[in-house]
């Protein structure tokens, strides 16, 4: 009985913990003040730089999904404190700058050490410098895609936008095409060799 | 008598011949004929898992997408809570769109890439899902699920089954947006009135994507309000 007790404990323990990072949820008091830190926090000479409003919607789809304790929400600030540190000692007021300064790296790391509290990873595709091709990949635990995003959505005052490349998606048929051409041309090309080397 | 640079010649011709042109058929070939069967292939290996595999029929849908819409949950009013319902996670398939005048009639994805693209028409996380009271962001290809797009007239109805309720918009306005325009459609994708913005590479019928996009912004009409804030 005992051990039936101590099992029961345990498995009641361990669905406990897992709840916090992946239940699906609203966003709760600890999100909201999260949301507010970044859309506002970012002060430099006076000025407060903000953060585009479709960013601010993609966080708010993220914190749909998650749910972000006391002591997460802790331990997130405490990270983006100094990030922001960071960000106001090499003076980051552009999207431009953080190439510039070679910040991009401790960026990411930052970034990489408060999706790690609420378990989830930050991988990139492509280059970052590219906003319309490079792209920042959240993944949960589980390693299921939470969210892709845009490294910049305006750059230097010009917008990129949000919306995708909606144009044909002909991939299959184009290396269709170019394997039959490649077939033909090699066919051609072996035929005439082999006329030649006959008459000769 | 044959001199060694004969032999040598016909040695190479040997290889050229009978090893690496063959070879390089096979490659050529293998290729050819991978990218033919790709689609003929894929829903035999859809059936066989369903039928012979210990998965279900939500996790043999599609690669990369999980469906969580069963069907018109039948409400069309009041409120729906966060806890009420489940909010789609990046890659599900969580309702069905309609567009009166087109031939539009697809799956509605949550998040959108390359892979979700050839899936349906996907719902932007840069925007909200419907009954937010915002921008709800949808692009689909121009050459399969919204190829019709161009056809939606002003005034057309656009029925949106998800989930957690049923929504109807009216076409309000069509537009042609350069892609990197973004005050183009930012008053409505991050205002506050709820706007479903659905977009295409424009014109439709060319063969690579296309600097332009076609817009077409709907109101709404009736639908119920989703709570996200706890």
């Amino acid at each position: 009985m005992k051990k039936l007790a101590c099992l029961m404990v345990v498995a009641v323990l361990l669905a406990v913990s897992m709840i916090p990072a992946f239940a699906a949820s609203g966003i709760n008091k600890n999100e909201q003040e999260l949301l507010n830190y970044v859309k506002t926090a970012y002060v430099v000479n006076g000025t407060t730089i903000t953060v585009p409003q479709e960013y601010m919607t993609a966080l708010e789809n993220v914190f749909a999904n998650v749910d972000v304790t006391d002591a997460q929400y802790k331990e997130i600030k405490a990270i983006l404190d100094e990030a922001l540190a960071f960000c106001k000692s090499k003076n980051l007021t552009e999207i431009d700058d953080i190439t510039k300064t070679g910040s991009t790296q401790t960026l990411l790391d930052y970034a990489r050490k408060a999706l790690a509290v609420i378990g989830c990873t930050l991988a990139t595709k492509g280059s970052l410098k590219d906003a319309d091709h490079g792209t920042l990949i959240i993944y949960d635990a589980n390693g299921k895609v939470i969210a892709e995003l845009h490294p910049a959505i305006i750059k230097s005052g010009k917008s990129s936008g949000v919306v995708d490349k909606t144009g044909a998606d002909y991939t299959s048929a184009a290396i269709c095409g170019v394997s039959a051409v490649a077939v033909l041309a090699a066919a051609s090309v072996a035929v005439k060799k082999f006329r030649k080397e006959n008459e000769d | 008598m044959r001199t060694n640079s004969e032999k040598n010649r016909s040695k190479k011709g040997y290889r050229k011949y009978f090893i690496i042109l063959p070879v390089v058929f096979l490659i050529c070939g293998y290729i050819l004929f991978f990218v033919c069967l790709t689609p003929i292939l894929n829903p035999l290996i859809s059936v066989y898992s369903l039928a012979f595999s210990n998965t279900n029929s939500r996790t043999a849908a599609e690669s990369g997408t999980n469906s969580i819409f069963n069907g018109s949950t039948g409400i069309r009013n009041g409120i729906v809570n966060y806890d009420e319902f489940d909010y789609p996670a990046y890659g599900d398939i969580f309702g069905k769109i309609t567009v009166e005048g087109t031939n539009i009639d697809c799956n509605l994805i949550f998040g959108s890439n390359t892979s979700l693209l050839r899936q349906g028409a996907c719902v932007s996380i840069y925007g909200h899902i419907p009954g937010c009271g915002s921008g709800i962001l949808v692009g689909a290809h121009n050459n399969t699920y919204f190829h019709s797009l161009p056809r939606a007239k002003e005034g057309a109805t656009v029925n949106v089954e998800t989930n957690y309720g049923s929504f109807v918009y009216r076409v309000k306005e069509t537009k042609i947006i350069k892609d990197t325009d973004r005050q183009g459609y930012e008053k409505q994708l991050n205002g506050d009135e709820e706007t479903l913005i659905l977009y295409t590479c424009y014109p439709v019928d060319t063969l690579a994507s296309t600097p332009d996009r076609f817009f077409v912004f709907c109101e709404l009409v009736s639908g119920p309000k989703v709570n996200m804030f706890e």
